[in-house]
């Protein structure tokens, strides 16, 4: 009741009001910690909590507070406050007076507010970092740049994440972690390469663009891709880029191991030396799982554009119906180990004689059964003929067992012969009709030729074996066109003919070998009617012969058992050099050497093609081999002479004139 | 070559002995066809691409008139064959170790 109790009482409230003051301020801008009334206000502990159980007193300070906050106006305290006297005592402490009317006015007091957004929580970690998209400064990093037309580009595919950029930091190695890899799925790959040739930062924009759309691209393409790999384009390149794949990658095996191993590299030296007394050495055999099986080898050819290029017709497949009936096959021996063929062609009936046609790099032709000739071009991508001659009566109509080509360069012919005795000359431009055509006929009696060859380059004067047994020369145009001489001699038809044509100091070109049924071979003048000698070291149906081209006596027969000989005259002309059988039941049925005599190649019954190398001395002849094998024909015509005498006994003295007959009759001879 | 044709070279070419996989691509380096996974097929398909454009660039800047037909790259691992083409190119991966 005294006034020092009252001024203690005061001061205690106008302290405690103070605080209420405060904290009220407190209260209004709780999250701005730099409003500057701050700064001045001591840190107080919150006492609200102390005072917040007084309601009362609450009201009361809040009332007085109100008061003491606006001075100007007047809260209007009902006079009849019982502490009236107080309240005028101290009209400036009206704030402390606690009013005894509870009735408040309570007035509205605008208070500031400060609304302020919520603040970003901006982390940044070593790994992701997200970045806005939208236009930025391009002078930042260009990754980013690219990463906004990325984003650009593409719809992103996963939910979620709108700005999906993933920032290649200069020091670190990248890292994803799991949450970022699956958005950022195929992306993986460009990042990847980003991150590897970062130095070019502009060559990666490129890249990543490049990569990006491609990706675009691809998601959409799928049957553009079938569609592409039909096109013609395709397949064209594909034919030729396949090829050059499948040869080196047969070829890196042995071409790494020179590489890598030294000591290799000499073992394949040694290997690949001949001992000098073996003649010939297994090389390789050419055989096709699907196109060779069940076939016969029915004719080989080699191109004299590449030599190292075999050609090779088979027969019909009896055994699946639904291959093509006419396969011809390109074979290269310059890759060892390459199982598959360089080309493969294909026709309607088979192929019985097929040959590379010499003037015209690209040109194959084919004699097929049917008496159509095929022509095969390599330059096209097609397996079916590019020509064929017409099914008709002007062309054959049988089995065309002959083809060669003959002529020169600028004027060059086709010479085909079938069964049934025709001979037609075609030019390879035109194969709509022969040039012309003549029917073989030996007294009346027509010829069914089996075989046909024009010696050396002759154009005009060919030899025909034929099915009966006899060989015929004839020639096509001139005086006597047609078939002029027989030689008899053979009982079987005839499988092989082959004429000399070998260039040396002596002239062999008349010589001609038959081989045939009757299990023999033959050697022929073709001045003389009679063979010049017999060989008879086979026991079955000897199916071809071969003069070696470059050397004068050499030659190569082969026989149905599987068995080749390789004969040397000089050497022994009643056996073979050389004989070996293959293993197995297989049959042969056409031998040819290469161009340059170096190899051989022998085609069997169950579609395979065999090449051996022959060695040095067969196809290096030396000067005596000529002469010697001069010498050797004269012996076979004595022989045969002396044989001719033999047979035929005439009477004693006779004999004698027979023998100086015989004697002058081979000193006029040689 | 029909479609089953190069189905059938490809396989070929695909079980050869060491071969890792093949991938055809074309001009703009999109894969149109590829026996890898498409991750690799991405990296391949851009890397070689660009790679074989540079050589080609070479050779063509050493002489005008030469171009290139093919290119291997041998690495300890792999052995990568790449035949580019006018249009397209074909790269196959054959490992090394293998032979």
């Amino acid at each position: 009741m005294s006034t020092d109790q009252r001024k203690r009482e005061l001061e205690e409230k106008r302290a405690k009001l103070e605080k209420m003051r405060q904290e009220k301020m407190l209260k209004n801008t709780p999250t701005t910690p730099m409003t500057p009334g701050f700064a001045s206000i001591p840190a107080m502990t919150l006492t609200t909590t102390r005072e917040d159980a007084d309601p009362d007193k609450i009201l009361k300070e809040v009332g007085i507070l109100q008061t003491a906050s606006l001075p100007a106006t007047s809260p209007s305290v009902s006079p009849g406050s019982a502490g009236g006297a107080s309240a005028s005592a101290s009209s400036s402490q009206q704030k402390r007076r606690p009013p005894s009317s509870i009735a408040l006015q309570i007035c509205q007091q605008p208070t500031a507010t400060i609304s302020v957004p919520p603040k970003e929580l901006v982390t940044y970690s070593k790994e992701v970092q997200t970045i806005e998209s939208g236009d930025k400064d391009p002078a930042a990093s260009p990754i980013q740049h690219e990463h906004l037309q990325w984003d650009d580009e593409f719809p992103q595919p996963t939910a979620g994440e709108r700005n999906q950029l993933v920032y290649v930091s200069d020091e670190d190695t990248m890292s994803f972690d799991e949450n970022t890899k699956p958005s950022i799925g195929m992306s993986l790959a460009s990042v990847a390469k980003l991150e590897r040739t970062r130095s070019l930062k502009q060559q990666n924009k490129q890249f990543s663009l490049q990569g990006q759309s491609s990706l675009v691209k691809q998601e959409l393409t799928n049957e553009e891709r079938e569609q592409i790999q039909k096109s013609e384009q395709f397949q064209d390149f594909f034919s030729r880029s396949a090829r050059i794949i499948e040869r080196s990658l047969w070829e890196s095996p042995q071409a790494f191991d020179l590489f890598k191993d030294y000591s290799g590299r000499e073992s394949d030296e040694q290997n690949e030396k001949m001992d000098v007394g073996e003649i010939i050495k297994f090389d390789r055999e050419f055989f096709d799982e699907r196109w060779t099986r069940h076939r016969i080898v029915t004719c080989i050819d080699t191109s004299t554009y590449h030599p190292e290029l075999v050609l090779a017709s088979y027969s019909q497949n009896d055994e699946s119906t639904h291959e093509s009936d006419g396969v011809v096959l390109i074979w290269n021996t310059k890759f060892k180990s390459k199982p598959t063929p360089e080309y493969v062609f294909n026709c309607q009936s088979w192929v019985t004689s097929c040959v590379f046609s010499k003037f015209h790099p690209n040109i194959l032709l084919g004699g097929t059964y049917s008496g159509q000739i095929v022509v095969w071009d390599t330059r096209t991508n097609k397996r079916t003929p590019v020509q064929r001659t017409a099914l008709s009566a002007s062309s054959h109509t049988h089995p065309v067992y002959c083809l060669q080509v003959i002529g020169t360069q600028n004027a060059n012919n086709l010479i085909s012969i079938s069964n049934e005795g025709k001979m037609c000359s075609w030019n390879i431009e035109m194969m709509t009709q022969p040039q012309e055509s003549m029917d073989l006929a030996y007294r009346t009696k027509p010829v069914a030729a089996t075989r046909m060859v024009f010696p050396g380059v002759e154009v005009n004067n060919f030899v025909i074996g034929s099915e009966e047994g006899q060989a015929y020369s004839g020639s096509r145009h001139g005086n006597k066109a047609g078939i002029q001489d027989s030689y008899e001699g053979h009982f079987g038809p005839i499988t092989g003919l082959s004429c000399h044509n070998v260039n040396g100091s002596v002239d062999f070109s008349s010589l001609f070998l038959t081989s045939s049924f009757d299990w023999s071979v033959k050697l022929w003048s073709l001045k003389e009617s009679k063979p010049l000698n017999s060989f008879e070291v086979n026991s079955d149906y000897v199916t071809d012969v071969r003069w070696s081209p470059v050397h004068p006596s050499v030659f190569l027969t082969c026989d149905i058992t599987g068995r080749f000989d390789i004969w040397n005259l000089n050497h022994d002309s009643e056996l073979p050099l050389l004989s070996t059988t293959l293993d197995g039941n297989v049959a042969l049925n056409k031998c040819l050497w290469s161009h340059n005599g170096q190899q051989i190649i022998l085609g069997d019954d169950q579609g395979k093609l065999r090449l051996y190398d022959v060695n040095e001395f067969l196809t290096n002849p030396k000067q005596d081999d000529f002469n010697k094998l001069s010498s050797t024909l004269q012996e076979f015509k004595r022989n045969t002479l002396d044989a001719f005498d033999d047979n035929h006994p005439t009477s004693v003295p006779t004999t004698t004139t027979a023998a100086t007959t015989s004697a002058t009759s081979v000193s006029h001879n040689s | 070559m029909s479609q089953a044709e190069v189905d059938d070279t490809l396989k070929r070419i695909q079980e050869h002995k060491g071969v890792q996989g093949f991938l055809i691509i074309n001009n703009d380096g999109i894969p149109i066809r590829s026996s890898l996974d498409s991750t690799l097929t991405q990296q391949y398909a851009a890397l070689i691409k660009s790679l074989s454009d540079k050589a080609r660039s070479a050779i063509r800047d050493i002489d005008p008139t030469n171009e290139l037909v093919f290119f291997r790259m041998r690495t300890k691992k792999h052995e990568i064959l790449v035949a580019p083409d006018k249009e397209y190119t074909m790269i196959v991966l054959q490992a090394t170790d293998a032979s």
